[in-house]
């Protein structure tokens, strides 16, 4: 089991699996909606994690289908962006340095991070 | 190489690199580029690499480029402060309805800054680091306290004659009290005009009143033809501020400035702070963001087809974000950049010589919150108000790589962050992403015109440039030789 969404009165309830999203993906997903839920980060069995979001009642738009398909792209979106920046991350970090202190051998740096320059 | 992204309207994915270049990608694409499956002799692929999202060569001239690139766009951090607003008065002879400065009826006179303070104040403008000092007086209303515009003028260049500054100077004037020796001493000492103008008679008149209750439109445009017969032409330049009853009238407003040939507009959404909070206006000043966005939507297009008809009319804020998008440079926007211009770029001195980052900070401490305060040019040194803690606190709190909801954000080399705007709407500096207006009103425009670069449209993409390079549409279409 990756995600196991639960319906409840005014809100959901997923249960997502810790081998899958990380805890940043979780709270930058669960953040995102904050404008139209009331959220909540709990732990839940060993291994899993259990976010529930109940719509606010001034939610202008409070269709919650709608709201759970955006969480659960959401996660994926905020996952797939952890995973990039481990990726990319340290050369993302390289161009930031090499533009404000240029480094003498930027080849080297570059071939340490890439494997190749 | 690295790059952030976003699922947008069009049902497409929005992808973004470090240093703006940006992409549209159906979804099959995006997930074919994050998998690795792109073959590089493909179309796509080649677009991307273009756009240095993908190498199949050399990494190391790759991020050497893209390091060159990202220093160029953040080039505003090499000059710190070059915008001086120094409120020489409180006073002002109008009483707009959303006027967030304050103002003071006009024979209060304990409102004007002392010849004193405007010298401590330039003494301190002067050792800014900046080579570009812009003096921006404001109000109240300038000219009730001109004698100290005067001093401030001539002690500026006095000292400038060591320093070798480029300096110019501004004043945010009403226009109502303009007169023929005061426009001279502005043409004399090269002082340009910024004013006021929210649309026609019915429209400006609505909210900008004077003090004794009638609407200011007639004298403005009386003084705005006397002050262009002195001034020239271009030597006065007007903003507008909407409020709710000027959306459904952003076209005749456009008209208007057009008519008047003034070389562009700002549609500005009203700040809800000072009188702007009265409860006999507040519906006309507190509107949702959505209506603004889609009303300005609507007039950019608009005036993109004036453009194309023949007259030529800049939208300001797009402009500012098309330099951001289509070019390497940076472009000095104190209202939206990363980390805030509030302090770093643009700078205000109260009446008094008290000094904050910015006009909305003043406000809050004229409310009785001095959360802001950097210190006063009477007392404290420049070091003391330039690295206080305030200062560095904002600036810290203001980087939007590191703010929630911004970081991951691929609209981020074009966007910036408001942390004084956030404190105020909604209580502390780092802001609330979700729910801030501040935050929907510029994605929504930023992805707008990211929609409309990607349509090509050549008209379209002519009348970008010709704002872009402040030229005129022939110029772009190689029809006519270069002016500028």
């Amino acid at each position: 089991m990756d995600a196991k969404v639960k319906r409840k009165p005014g809100g959901f309830e997923v249960i997502l699996s810790k081998a899958l999203y990380e805890k940043e993906a979780v709270f930058a997903a669960t953040y995102a909606l904050s404008g139209l839920c009331r959220n909540r980060v709990e732990p839940a069995q060993a291994g899993y994690v259990k976010v529930t979001l109940e719509l606010l009642d001034s939610c202008p738009d409070a269709d919650r289908a709608r709201v759970e398909n955006k969480f659960m792209n959401e996660l994926i979106d905020q996952q797939l962006r952890l995973d990039l920046e481990k990726r990319y991350g340290a050369i993302r970090r390289l161009i930031v340095q090499q533009a404000f202190a240029p480094l003498d051998n930027l080849k080297a740096a570059v071939k340490k991070i890439v494997g190749r320059d | 190489m690295p790059f952030r992204f976003s699922p947008v309207a069009s049902n497409r994915m929005l992808v973004v690199n470090e240093v703006g270049e940006f992409i549209f990608l159906d979804r099959q694409t995006f997930e074919r580029l994050v998998s690795y499956d792109l073959a590089p002799n493909t179309g796509i692929f080649l677009d991307l690499k273009g756009k240095h999202f993908v190498t199949d060569t050399a990494v190391t001239p790759v991020i050497d480029l893209l390091a060159t690139k990202y220093r160029t766009k953040r080039e505003f951090l090499k000059s710190f402060t070059g915008l001086h607003m120094v409120v020489v008065t409180l006073r002002c002879n109008q009483r707009c309805n959303y006027c967030h400065a304050s103002s003071q009826p006009t024979d209060q006179q304990r409102w004007d800054m002392t010849p004193e303070t405007a010298v401590n104040v330039v003494h301190k403008i002067m050792e800014s680091p900046s080579e570009v000092i812009k003096i921006e007086f404001q109000g109240g209303e300038p000219l009730l306290n001109f004698e100290v515009v005067k001093t401030v003028v001539r002690e500026a260049k006095r000292l400038n004659r060591k320093k070798n500054k480029h300096l110019d100077f501004v004043i945010c004037t009403n226009l109502t009290l303009v007169d023929a020796p005061t426009l001279e001493y502005c043409k004399k000492e090269g002082i340009t005009l910024s004013t006021s103008l929210d649309g026609p008679k019915e429209i400006h008149d609505r909210h900008r009143l004077m003090r004794t209750g009638e609407g200011s439109y007639d004298r403005f445009m009386q003084n705005l033809h006397f002050s262009r017969s002195i001034l020239g032409h271009d030597g006065v330049n007007p903003l507008m501020t909407a409020s709710q009853e000027s959306l459904s009238h952003f076209n005749e407003i456009v008209d208007q400035y057009a008519a008047l040939g003034f070389q562009g507009i700002f549609l500005r959404h009203v700040n809800p702070y000072g009188y702007a909070q009265n409860d006999a206006t507040i519906q006309s000043f507190v509107y949702p963001m959505e209506d603004f966005v889609e009303a300005y939507k609507k007039a950019l297009l608009y005036i993109i087809e004036l453009n194309l008809a023949g007259t030529p009319l800049v939208e300001g804020y797009a402009c500012i974000l098309l330099s951001r998008i289509l070019t390497p440079f940076c472009t000095g926007f104190v209202d939206l950049q990363s980390p805030t211009g509030a302090g770093i770029n643009g700078v205000i001195y109260d009446f008094n010589g008290e000094v904050y980052p910015c006009d909305e900070a003043r406000m809050l401490a004229k409310m009785g919150d001095r959360r802001f305060y950097l210190g006063n040019v009477n007392r404290d040194s420049y070091l003391d108000i330039f690295t206080s803690p305030v200062l560095q606190e904002l600036i810290e709190v203001s980087c939007v790589e590191t703010l929630p909801g911004c970081h991951s954000c691929p609209l981020q080399p074009y966007c910036g962050a408001d942390p004084v705007r956030n404190y105020a709407i909604q209580g502390d500096l780092v802001g609330h992403r979700p729910t801030s207006d501040f935050c929907m009103k510029h994605k929504a425009i930023i992805e707008f015109l990211l929609e409309l670069i990607d349509q090509d449209d050549p008209g379209v993409m002519d009348v970008f440039w010709s704002w872009i390079t402040n030229r005129t549409l022939a110029e772009v279409r190689g029809e006519a030789p270069c002016s500028n």
